[in-house]
């Protein structure tokens, strides 16, 4: 399986220094409805090895699923959670709710060595089928597979490709700060918000350019999210992981084509 | 129905909810940030002495530290700090909103006092209330400015 992902990696846009500082793949599946809060527990027993520490956050409501979500709330303690499970070095997650399992990489320094999708994978696919089983063992029932997700965030930094937002179409060819009658100045802030059905997948591609602070090290960038969520087949392994080499390639190709050439010198193009 | 809701945390401002680990804060959502960032970084630039009573230069770790609070804890809603030096090297954040005030010290050792006033009258043990910010001090900062704009 990894000898065809490395076959299709080559075709695919390559960067000596990508400015992604994040990257998360996982699946979304139709609620477990048998599904309660003390199940994380029960799964964190399972991983707590090699995921020591442990975060509840709020949930992720897709917008048009939230009434359906709060019709089936019996109570307000039974609001849906979500469970974030860091490893010992806190550079990989894994995120559970009852209806999506999300395996997250991070770089946490600049100098640190980027991970590829291919380097990835296999901590998903272990993760996943920890998951799975442990749904299967608790008789939680069978992942109903609904897309496969796969997220680049990026950080561009003011500074490398641009200083002012009036640079911005230095960074994205589809941005255009001209207007018609040139009445108004140079913008002061741009945001950027596009979705592409993806061609021969039942998916779509969205882009967010959002300007923004890292809180880390307060330092003013761009934050250029690109997320590919694909139908897969069936939910099979195999499907599901298919449906990941496919956002995963909507993801980099949707990144190369979004920004400039220009920008692709700046992060060292190899292919 | 209404709901009790305890304790706001920085990750249940976030909205919406995101699978995103690392933070940022949107320009959008306060736009001041910059130029309370650039305020700070200039105090860098006042010399020895710069308040005639011996006072050293507004120390690089300060510095830092007060930005990465303001990147941190900036939301919607919160107006821009007043930024100043204060004796010592350290640097200070003040925010006023109606009759609350907070007022944040960023010591160049890393520590973070703060001092939270309710109400002009001063001379009232419970108008104010000071303390250091130790464990996750945004997080415990933001709850603080949460209580100042009064949505705790």
């Amino acid at each position: 399986m990894l000898e065809k992902i490395a076959a299709t990696n080559r075709a695919l846009p390559d960067f000596e220094n990508p400015p992604a500082v994040e990257t998360l793949m996982g699946v979304h599946f139709a609620p477990v409805e048998k599904w309660k809060v003390p199940h994380f527990g029960l799964f964190w027993a399972r991983i707590k090895e090699h995921y020591p520490r442990v975060e509840m956050q709020p949930p992720v409501i897709q917008q048009p699923a939230l009434e359906s979500v709060l019709s089936r709330m019996q109570s307000p303690f039974e609001f849906p959670q979500r469970c974030w499970f860091f490893n010992q070095d806190e550079t990989r997650l894994i995120q559970v709710q009852s209806n999506l399992f999300l395996h997250n990489w991070r770089r946490t320094a600049p100098a640190e060595k980027y991970l590829h999708y291919d380097d990835l994978r296999p901590h998903f696919e272990r993760e996943w089928q920890a998951f799975r089983k442990f749904l299967e063992q608790e008789g939680l029932g069978a992942v109903k597979a609904s897309a496969c997700e796969v997220t680049y965030v990026n950080h561009i930094d003011r500074g490398s490709g641009w200083e002012t937002f009036a640079d911005l179409s230095n960074v994205f060819p589809t941005w255009s700060a001209e207007t018609s009658h040139k009445v108004l100045p140079p913008p002061e802030l741009v945001a950027i918000n596009a979705s592409y059905p993806l061609k021969d997948v039942d998916g779509h591609l969205q882009i967010s350019a959002q300007p923004a602070v890292r809180q880390q090290d307060a330092k003013e960038t761009i934050q250029l999210t690109v997320t590919a969520r694909c139908k897969p087949s069936s939910s099979s392994n195999e499907d599901i992981y298919r449906g990941l080499d496919d956002a995963r390639k909507w993801v980099v190709l949707g990144f190369t084509d979004f920004t400039s050439p220009k920008m692709h010198e700046i992060w060292g193009r190899k292919i | 129905m209404s709901y009790a809701v305890l304790e706001p945390t920085r990750t249940q401002l976030q909205k919406p909810a995101q699978s995103q680990w690392g933070r940022v804060t949107s320009l959008f959502a306060a736009p001041w940030v910059l130029d309370a960032l650039d305020r700070i970084s200039a105090l860098g630039g006042l010399p020895p002495n710069w308040d005639g009573y011996g006072s050293p230069r507004i120390d690089i770790r300060a510095r830092g530290a007060a930005r990465r609070f303001v990147a941190s804890v900036a939301f919607e809603g919160l107006p821009s700090p007043h930024i100043s030096p204060v004796l010592g090297g350290s640097v200070g954040l003040h925010w006023r909103c109606g009759d609350r005030e907070l007022e944040f010290a960023f010591q160049p050792d890393g520590t973070i006092e703060f001092l939270k006033v309710l109400g002009p009258d001063l001379d009232r043990d419970e108008s104010m209330e000071e303390g250091t910010l130790r464990h996750e001090p945004e997080t415990a900062g933001l709850k603080l400015l949460l209580w100042m704009v009064g949505t705790r």
